[in-house]
């Protein structure tokens, strides 16, 4: 006779020969290891047609096991830990800790796939009013709800074109925060062109510094207007600084793709020990006409996951936002669905910095849920498009609920889906979702193979 | 069926946490992108430009 574990829990928590003694003979006694173990798991049994991968992605385990013992792996798995929540689940309504700024549509650029058309033709700048009260709102929440970090990030446009905002507003928040007993961070989304003395500027005053660059020469002066020798020379101006807060963001074109291990190794033999970010390039704004540059996706998976080992070789990490195996929430890709406060140029609060314009996407009012009313001094937020927001989570999207690959790509970018299917985007799959989960599937082999020691997964 | 007794039987077993464990366990990271923490604040632009 075998007595349900949670039945006979009470009992057994003292010993097991005091539960023998209340529950009498014949019954068995479980050990305290199993008793204590009530959480249940989702276990996806992945065929790899020579094996079986396991992946708990609740747990974050990944196991390897033999074919033929894949009958005796229950779709459920019992632990010890829950699983894990996400501080995203929690947060109060409208309680952000940090703001994005897009400091300026305005671009001494104009790659040819920017989602935001940005580019020296446009003009329109946020002011310094705008940009400090977001910046004090993040403060005064971060202190209401007992966090210890505030954070800014400056975006464009080219945020280092409104170089006496970035300044400024780096100032106020350390000599705020630092009042308030905050710590701070301060980030920023660059293309690179600027001058030596901005570059050693940013280097020694921000936390961290993510250089837009797409490749070796050929490939990034096709892409981002000629500009390689200025980008690559603030680059190595700040690594030669602090390599520590230097990070790469990669666009990959159809052209590009047949190239990526040449990327990936370029940066690393210039840069070692900077992670590196890639991103397939997507068909709106600027690239709205230009399908055909967007790389076949499984090629772009293929090429990633070759590239591991050269990035391994440099000490670089590699992500791709499909790829995000270790966080705790299940459910977001993003910040898109109510935890993301950015603003625009206009004083505009939007939800995602790739719908932030209403000339630039159709679908962009769906994102744009607040603005900065200047009569009144404050924020101002829409709730209806607010809450809405919650929905872009992966759960709204039906043809996610039991797909083991969920947990890592979280249903995709919605801004994506947003530009291809303007109304009902927030249940639509990705347009590549068929080559993510071969992708996922790919990386649980590589990693079982191999560890996880280069992937930002 | 317990994690432990799949441990036993398994070929290879993974933690995907192990190996950042530093990040986890001290990450405060306070950003929305869904990363929890991998980016400690560096996460404008998962899917960005």
């Amino acid at each position: 006779m075998t007595v349900d574990v949670m039945a006979i829990a009470t009992v057994t928590a003292t010993t097991p020969r005091v539960a023998k003694t209340i529950l009498g003979r014949g019954v068995k006694i479980l050990s305290p290891e199993r008793i204590l173990m009530p959480y249940e798991h989702v276990a996806f049994k992945i065929d790899c047609d020579e094996f079986i991968i396991v992946f708990i992605p609740t747990l974050k385990r990944v196991f390897r096991i033999k074919k033929e013992l894949v009958d005796a792996i229950p779709d459920r798995i019992f632990a010890d830990t829950p699983p894990p929540t996400s501080q995203l689940n929690n947060l109060p309504d409208y309680m952000f800790c940090g703001t994005n700024l897009m400091c300026t549509n305005h671009c001494n650029l104009a790659c040819i796939y920017c989602y935001g058309e940005c580019s020296p033709k446009k003009e329109v700048t946020m002011t310094k009013g705008v940009a400090i009260a977001a910046v004090d709102y993040a403060l005064n929440c971060t202190t209401r709800i007992g966090r210890k970090l505030a954070y800014a990030n400056f975006f464009g446009g080219e945020p280092t074109q409104v170089w006496d905002l970035i300044t400024v507003v780096s100032k106020h928040m350390r000599e705020n925060a630092a009042k308030l007993g905050l710590r701070s961070r301060l980030t920023i989304t660059t293309n690179g062109c600027m001058d030596r003395k901005q570059a050693h500027w940013l280097a020694e005053n921000l936390d961290s510094i993510n250089i837009s660059i797409d490749g070796p020469k050929d490939i990034q002066d096709l892409q981002r207007s000629m500009s390689f020798d200025r980008v690559f020379a603030t680059a190595q101006e700040i690594y030669k600084i602090a390599p520590q807060k230097l990070r790469f963001r990669a666009t990959v074109s159809a052209f590009s793709v047949h190239s990526f291990s040449r990327i990936v190794d370029f940066l690393g033999i210039n840069f070692p020990g900077c992670p590196q970010m890639y991103e397939p390039l997507f068909a709106m704004g600027r690239a709205k006409k230009l399908v055909q540059a967007m790389p076949d996706m499984d090629v772009f998976f293929a090429a990633f996951l070759a590239a591991l080992p050269i990035a391994t070789k440099h000490n670089c990490r590699l992500k791709t936002s499909v790829l995000n195996l270790t966080s705790k929430s299940q459910e977001f890709f993003c910040g898109v669905a109510s935890r993301n406060f950015m603003i625009t140029p206009y004083g505009e609060v939007v939800a995602c910095n790739r719908m932030a314009d209403r000339d630039v996407n159709i679908a962009a009012d769906a994102f744009i849920y607040g603005r900065y009313d200047n009569s009144q001094g404050r924020f101002v937020f829409d709730d209806v498009r607010y809450q809405h927001l919650k929905t872009f989570t992966v759960s709204s999207i039906p043809s996610c609920n039991m797909c083991f690959a969920r947990s890592s790509c979280k249903g995709d970018c919605i801004a994506n889906k947003a530009a291809i299917h303007p109304e009902n985007f927030q249940t639509e799959q990705s347009y590549r979702c068929q080559a993510v989960q071969q992708f996922v599937k790919n990386v649980l082999i590589y990693i079982t193979d191999h560890g996880n020691n280069y992937l930002l997964a | 069926m317990f994690v432990s007794e799949l441990e036993k039987i398994a070929e290879v077993s993974i933690n995907l946490f192990a190996v950042k464990n530093g990040i986890e366990e001290s990450c405060e990271c306070p950003d929305d992108c869904g990363c929890d923490g991998d980016c400690n604040g560096d996460c404008d632009d998962s899917a960005g430009r």
